[in-house]
């Protein structure tokens, strides 16, 4: 067998397979993550996503929202001023109390309709996994075909990390928190998110 | 208490609990369609193939690999301890807990510290551990150990899990299983921030990066590993991998086996230490907030399981339980008999390395040796050949004594001295009350237990070494000369499948030597553990068969066919003289159907069953259909059949539950085993049940007569043999 070519070629690689079969792809994921029981919406902009994460929120009567960094909060203030949204790594307390955490996903993978999540400072981190409800903004260029190429994604971020002595907490989530534990009924949401939502955004770029 | 009367008595405890059943069995017969449908995406063998490449390769090199995961899991913060026994790996979590001042430890599913009994020891230090995946919790509020290394509570049903909750939190908890798991998540959720100290397990390390990788589904995992500012990774050495990239393929079989998903729900990739949140924390909450990250490496018995060859392979095992959830007895017992601490087959074989030969003696008897555990191991690991081993080693370990043994060592190998025992015994049943026919429906006083579940058939008034000449000439043209071992099935209790064989073979120009020396081929001293009188029995048959100037050596009893071609070889590989000798003879011996299609080009015919053909059934053997591989063969000579018309098995292939000396000895296991083949033989609506082994024949029709039921159990030789024109006809 001849040697792989290196990573930074093979991820070239990816992502232009990914953007040759953009439309596929998406729509490849939407039924992925609809099978495990994840809720994909489709937004034009950032500006729409947010708009339509306070929509989401207000209709199910959230009372507070945590957003994993600052400019996503402001983003989730502008759109939703009477909704308070809090900063998690400027208010670690505000987790606590929020409905509903709001976060950023690294990478979709059409295959398995997983999310990878990267977000490494711990109080941003925990508003992916503590309120009820997990929101995710999913970069519509970033959604790649399979397991493996989303492997190839996760390496590569983890190895620019550890080379430089670089700690990293990165999740792939499929679907909302779930158990079989008794009597292998399944049951949504035990200690993770019992709902997740994942907004593909238009016009975001590559990772 | 002998080891066969502990396993009984344990045995009669599970059974007495018809829920554990009732679960495994429902979710056994649920596994095996989702499981399929899961690994139904991708080429299954070349999978395996590529994870069995990949653990031999991260095993091999586990020296090399746990140094480099362990210098870059240093380069990205984290504390790495190497723990050489369960008591270094305690120690060194509770001083890090005391040192923390840590009262609270949360804990995500870690069969690891099962195996070092970490809650036990932390809690003489005073410090309170607290299991956070729901099953793991409802077993620890019940004082239990996990029944399955995957789902540990499978054992319970939701009424006494709603009885745990009751006792555990002080209130009437009603039995709604949506109700019960949103219970545990209000409970659950403060601990998560109270504590201290998060203790995880791991399922992959990789080295290049010198990162963790947990599996769950739950979520506690990730909270585990987040919200206390400690955290401690623990974790064997056989989980390492080179790279994230390997790591991915392990990823997509495990969660495919284990729970039929195409991935788990998180996935988690934990780097060095990334910190603790600053969150205010509940009132309960002590120690100090600097994060730590810490990852013990544990030994406890896994670098003496790589040096030794015999069982180097259990450590290419990845925790999926496919070995448990298809395993016909732990679906009787489940792995409280079934398992010492780590449960079913492959727990069984890892138990002398952890935590000793004796903690293995009592739950190997569950293993029917039946293979399914085989077919179904995504790391292709040869569970029941480990299970052997441990046989042997207690035998060597404890030298039994007895009549058994002295069977099994000094009888069974020396065809004559076999000859006359089984003539004796033939003529001892003729005084036996409660005879029918040629079965026994109730053997008396002490040898009751071997017909509990099933009558027994009479020794032949006329074995079928009398009956048959040292050579019976081909009919027509001589085509092929083959050597019939007959087995001692067939020989004494069945010689009219022999007969039938015969017919078979003559008719289409085999001329068939009986060699009059064989007696037993050893299988159940190799079964047993009695490895000096299997080997003695090998050497007498090898010689009984050679030199009879046969093209090939012919079997009609699958397990006979599996200890010629594989067992023989193994058996007497340690002899110069004897081994060539041993691998020709097993590369000349074929199996009856096998012989029929592959040399005698029979079973070509397109099925083309008459309008009245009478339906029938056919049960594979687990030798024929494990071992051997042969599927095929038998259907496509049922299928020429056009008087037949074949109406396949639910659950082909699964064991019957004869097992050997299993179904005698645990009569009680053996016959739910056996309960649910019945099953499956009604439902087709089959007037016959036809198979390839004489010893299932003497299970399932032994069981059938029991049961007052009809249906007819005949050998594929027979039919085929009533099939042939008559003789002297055109």
């Amino acid at each position: 067998m001849p040697p792989a070519p290196p990573l930074a070629e093979r991820l070239q690689e990816v992502w232009r397979r990914a953007a040759g079969a953009a439309p596929a792809l998406r729509a490849r994921f939407a039924a992925a993550a609809g099978r495990v029981g994840a809720v994909v919406h489709e937004a034009g902009s950032q500006e729409a996503a947010l708009h339509l994460v306070a929509e989401l929120a207000g209709s199910r009567g959230a009372r507070r929202l945590v957003a994993a960094d600052a400019a996503l909060a402001e983003g989730l203030a502008r759109a939703a001023p009477g909704l308070p949204t809090a900063d998690a790594e400027r208010e670690p307390g505000a987790i606590l109390s929020a409905e509903w955490g709001v976060s950023w996903a690294l990478c979709g993978v059409a295959e398995t309709g997983s999310i990878i999540v990267h977000v490494d400072p711990p109080d941003a981190r925990l508003t992916t996994m503590l309120p009820s409800v997990h929101v995710a903004l999913l970069p519509d260029a970033a959604i790649v075909e399979s397991l493996e190429d989303g492997l190839l994604v996760t390496r590569d971020r983890i190895l620019r990390l550890q080379r430089e002595g670089q700690p990293s907490y990165l999740s792939w989530v499929t679907g909302p928190s779930r158990t079989a534990d008794i009597e292998r009924v399944l049951t949504i949401g035990v200690h993770g998110p019992r709902e997740l939502h994942i907004l593909v955004v238009a016009g975001e770029g590559v990772p | 208490m002998s080891r066969r009367a502990e396993f009984r008595r344990r045995a009669a405890e599970a059974l007495a609990k018809p829920g554990i059943r009732a679960a495994l069995t429902r979710f056994g017969t649920a596994y095996r369609k989702s499981r399929a449908d899961a690994l139904a995406v991708l080429d299954y063998e070349a999978a395996r193939t590529r994870l069995r490449a990949s653990k031999e390769d991260a095993i091999a090199r586990f020296p090399e690999l746990a140094t480099e995961f362990i210098a870059n899991a240093r380069k990205a913060g984290a504390i790495v301890f190497e723990a050489r026994t369960a008591e270094e790996a305690n120690a060194y979590i509770a001083d890090l807990a005391a040192r923390r001042g840590v009262r609270l430890v949360v804990k995500a599913k870690s069969m690891v510290s099962e195996e070092i009994h970490l809650n036990h020891y932390l809690e003489r230090r005073g410090i309170t551990p607290l299991e956070m995946d729901a099953a793991e919790w409802i077993i620890q509020q019940a004082g239990e150990r996990p029944s399955h290394s995957v789902m540990p509570a499978i054992h319970l049903s939701k009424e006494e899990v709603a009885g745990i909750f009751t006792t555990a939190l002080g209130r009437p908890i009603a039995p709604d299983i949506p109700a019960l798991v949103a219970t545990l998540r209000a409970e659950l959720r403060e601990k998560f921030l109270e504590a201290g100290m998060g203790i995880s397990g791991a399922n992959i390390a990789v080295a290049e990066t010198g990162t963790i990788i947990i599996v769950t589904n739950e979520g506690n995992g990730r909270l585990v590993t987040t919200a206390p500012p400690v955290h401690v990774a623990l974790l064997g050495y056989d989980k390492l991998v080179p790279t994230l990239e390997e790591a991915g393929h392990h990823l997509t079989l495990l969660s495919k086996a284990a729970t039929a998903q195409a991935l788990t729900v998180y996935t988690t990739f934990i780097t060095g230490k990334t910190g603790a949140p600053r969150l205010p924390r509940p009132a309960g909450y002590a120690g100090a907030p600097e994060p730590e990250m810490h990852i013990v490496l544990l030994d406890n018995g896994r670098r003496a399981m790589r040096e030794d060859p015999d069982f180097r392979e259990a450590l290419y095992c990845i925790r999926c339980a496919s070995c448990a959830n298809v395993c016909p007895t732990y679906r009787v017992v489940g792995g409280h008999v079934f398992g010492h601490i780590y449960t079913a087959i492959i727990g069984v074989d890892i138990t002398p390395f952890h935590h000793g030969l004796e903690h293995a003696a009592v739950p190997q008897e569950a293993c029917l040796l039946c293979g399914a555990c085989v077919d179904a191991c995504p790391a292709k690991i040869d569970l029941p050949r480990m299970i052997l081993r441990i046989r042997e080693r207690l035998e060597e370990h404890d030298p039994p004594r007895g009549l058994r043994h002295f069977f099994l060592t000094r009888v069974l190998p020396k065809p004559r001295a076999f000859d006359r025992a089984v003539r004796v015994a033939g003529l001892a049943q003729r005084f036996l009350p409660g005879r029918e026919g040629a079965l026994i429906r109730d053997l008396p006083g002490p040898l009751r237990r071997l017909t509990s579940i099933r009558s027994l058939p009479m020794v032949a008034r006329r074995p079928l070494r009398d009956r048959l000449p040292e050579v019976t000439a081909a009919r027509g043209t001589r085509r092929h000369r083959v050597a019939f071992f007959g087995s001692c099935l067939i020989d004494y209790l069945y010689p009219e499948i022999g007969e039938a064989v015969v017919t078979v073979l003559r008719h289409h120009g085999v001329e068939v030597c009986y060699p009059k020396g064989q007696g037993c081929c050893g299988l159940p001293a190799y079964y047993e553990g009695a490895r000096d009188g299997a080997a003695a029995a090998a050497r007498a048959t090898l010689e009984a068969l050679e030199g009879h100037g046969a093209d090939y050596i012919l079997t009609a009893t699958p397990a006979c066919g599996v200890a010629l071609r594989k067992y023989l070889p193994e058996l007497l590989a340690d002899d110069p003289a004897l081994a060539p000798r041993a691998a020709a003879l097993a590369a000349r011996t074929k199996e009856f159907a096998e012989f029929c299609v592959e040399v005698l080009g029979l079973g070509t015919a397109e099925p083309a069953p008459h309008r009245d053909a009478t339906p029938i059934t056919y049960h594979d053997s687990c030798s024929s259909y494990r071992r051997l591989k042969l599927k095929d063969a038998p259907r496509r000579l049922l299928n020429a059949l056009p008087a037949y018309r074949l109406v396949e098995l639910d659950e082909v292939g699964e064991c019957c539950g004869f097992g050997g000396h299993f179904s005698a000895d645990y009569p009680e296991v053996a016959g739910h085993v056996l309960e649910q083949k019945l099953a499956a033989v009604e439902r087709t609506g089959a007037s016959l049940l036809v198979l390839d082994s004489p010893g299932c024949l003497l299970h399932l029709r032994g069981a059938l007569h029991k049961q007052g039921k009809s249906i007819p159990v005949r050998h594929l030789a027979e039919l085929l043999a009533e099939a042939l024109p008559p003789e002297g006809g055109p």
